[in-house]
């Protein structure tokens, strides 16, 4: 020890720096060695005791919870379909005028479009057993991806089998994280998810509000010194509706559709199928062939499926050539015109949406809309109820939204015109409406103990 | 001093180690071969014939310490491209054992450069000048790996 402390001593007169050094990193290198591994996410082990209080006080959670109230309500509200969804459906066993459904070319109804599907379940059957990758490929998904691409105007076209996975598996394929995705509050529940699952960064911009968006642009341009962006557009409910040839919202508004990078459209809306598509460029789309989650790990389109949407392809196309008031877009035009000027005065109720759109949504006004959210259902509920139970019965239905969106849009009735529709019948149905609607908002609603009638009666003025 | 904040959430409790480019870090073969071409570098330039022992170990030093802080605190990221860049904003240092500190592998990789700077002071007991420069080089690297520095950026640099 002591020859230690010599040796140090004389090593000190010699160079001291040099010894001040070398003890300094020495204690350095022990204090650093005895320092605890720290894992702040490793637990703590249990005792025993611990172990088996935990065990003999857990209670397995039931398979499925039990429903609340306004859940049990919910259920009871959704209606039973006994027929095709035309323009008359069978619900609850009465015959109504079909408003649910997204039938705005009205071909449901039509013997070619059914016999169309039919002639495939005879050539195909009815599943195709197999991803698109593994068997699941027939000549009619090509001959279907070219005639979209076609329809569209663009270089390429995919087949998805499910009209939400068609978005929430594009976008991750265009975006991954580390990008930056500008979006829009108010897009379907399932962009949103297709954002999210994309793992970029998102920023949601207020609804149709352009400036917002240019805000986030300029706040990007500043980080990346550049002012590039790709558009997508999600165009389920513009397809088949929007556009004198319904080739969308692009030739609504005179836009070429190369300016978007990628357009997906579900085809459950208006082309009365099921599934979807995504067009672009060819680089977009056979992207998707490969990282599209939707195409490569589902099964493909059912055959008859994509029959039906050839078959409204060629409707569509056939329409083109019709001038006039028989042309689709011009009768979806005239007839939300005639049902919304129809449905002017009603009580209690705003009509929301462009006036042109054979889209309706009927909200509560300022007036009748009550702060709880499940009140304005069972008002709305209320409506739609007594418009089924008139002498001309309507088949309306609540708009539905997940309990997970990032904007809850305010409870609406949703009705849906259409091109079959004829002017009497909207005529009709607009006055059982403004007739239902006095009288609920006159007479009051017969809620559950928890909620008060009152409140709706004294809230109620004119108009 | 600029904080890299958390903002991706990095698996903490993967085991075992998914991240490929550091999971060998841990490998006792690593730490041998680690120690092994260190010295070889000692034993190489003894052999080219730089007799001056004070030189040759300041010269390990001074490569050791630019090449493993280019190495270990610089580079940033994965050269995979299979966990989309989660790892894109750590470096090496900070990649290590899923960022739990001084585990064992982190006070080996810390130990080196201490030890090697103690025998380069050892060895440069009469030239106070040179043995400053050593540790100005050595310091760099040392610092790097102290717990507090984890995830900071010095003035922005490499964020």
């Amino acid at each position: 020890m002591i020859y230690i402390v010599e040796f140090i001593v004389t090593a000190f007169r010699e160079s001291p720096y040099h010894v001040i050094t070398e003890i300094f990193f020495a204690v350095l290198l022990l204090v650093l060695l005895l320092q605890k591994a720290h894992n702040p996410t490793k637990e703590k082990p249990l005792t025993k005791k611990e172990e088996d209080e935990l065990i003999a006080e857990w209670e397995p959670e039931p398979l499925s919870r039990p429903l609340n109230e306004e859940e049990k309500w919910e259920l009871s509200t959704i209606p039973l379909i006994e027929s095709k969804p035309g323009i008359m459906v069978t619900m609850n066993g009465k015959k109504t005028l079909n408003f649910g459904s997204y039938n705005f070319l009205g071909v449901v109804d039509l013997p070619e479009f059914t016999e169309a599907a039919k002639k495939e379940i005879y050539k195909y059957g009815v599943g195709t057993c197999g991803p698109r990758g593994f068997y699941g490929t027939l000549q009619i998904h090509l001959d279907l991806e070219q005639r979209l691409a076609k329809f569209m105007g663009t270089p390429e076209a995919i087949l998805y089998a499910y009209g939400f996975a068609t978005i929430s598996s594009a976008i991750p394929t265009l975006a991954k994280r580390g990008d930056v995705i500008f979006c829009d509050e108010g897009v379907s529940f399932a962009v949103q998810t297709g954002v999210t699952l994309s793992r970029s960064k998102v920023y949601y911009f207020r609804h149709n509000d352009v400036d917002h968006l240019e805000e986030f642009l300029k706040l990007q341009d500043e980080i990346d010194q550049k002012y590039s962006c790709r558009l997508a557009i999600e165009e389920s409910l513009s397809l088949g509706v929007l556009g004198k040839t319904e080739r969308g919202i692009c030739e609504y508004y005179n836009i070429s559709r190369d300016a978007v990078e990628c357009t997906t459209s579900s085809l459950g809306n208006a082309f009365s199928s099921v599934g979807g598509f995504c067009c672009g460029s060819a680089i977009v789309v056979k992207q998707q062939t490969l990282l599209g989650a939707g195409y490569c790990f589902s099964a493909s389109l059912p055959a008859l499926l994509c029959g039906s949407s050839l078959k409204v392809l060629d409707i569509l196309e056939h329409n083109e050539k019709i001038e006039g008031p028989d042309n689709i877009f011009s009768k979806l035009k005239t007839l939300s015109l005639h049902f919304r000027a129809e449905l002017a005065g009603i009580h209690g109720l705003e009509v929301a949406g462009d006036p042109s759109v054979p889209l309706v949504h009927l909200r509560l006004n300022s007036k009748t809309s009550q702060k709880n959210r499940h009140k304005n259902e069972r008002i709305l509920q209320e409506i739609v109820n007594k418009c089924f139970e008139s002498e001309y019965p309507l088949g309306l239905t609540r708009a539905k939204y997940s309990e997970e969106e990032y904007l809850m849009p305010p409870p609406s009735i949703r009705i849906c015109i259409s091109a079959s529709h004829s002017k009497e019948q909207l005529t009709k149905a607009a006055q059982v409406l403004k007739k239902v609607a006095e009288s609920v908002f006159r007479d009051g609603i017969s809620f559950d103990n928890e909620l008060n009638s009152n409140e709706i009666n004294s809230n109620n003025l004119d108009n | 001093m600029i904080k890299v904040g958390p903002e991706d959430s990095i698996p903490q409790r993967i085991e075992p180690l998914t991240n490929k480019s550091i999971n060998w870090a841990g490998d006792k073969f690593f730490w041998i071969f680690y120690v092994w071409i260190i010295f070889g570098f000692r034993i190489f330039l003894w052999m080219i014939g730089i007799e001056d022992s004070a030189a040759a170990w300041t010269a390990t030093n001074i490569v050791h310490s630019v090449v493993t802080f280019f190495a270990f605190h610089w580079i940033k990221g994965t050269p995979f491209s299979y966990d989309q860049g989660i790892y894109d904003k750590l470096t090496f240092w900070e990649q290590i054992d899923c960022e739990i500190q001084n585990t064992w592998t982190r006070k080996f990789l810390l130990i080196i450069p201490i030890v090697l700077l103690l025998i380069t002071c050892n060895h440069t007991k009469q030239n106070t000048s040179l043995m400053m420069v050593n540790v100005f080089f050595a310091s760099f690297v040392i610092i790097g790996k102290f717990p507090a520095m984890h995830r900071v950026r010095i003035l922005g640099i490499n964020k």
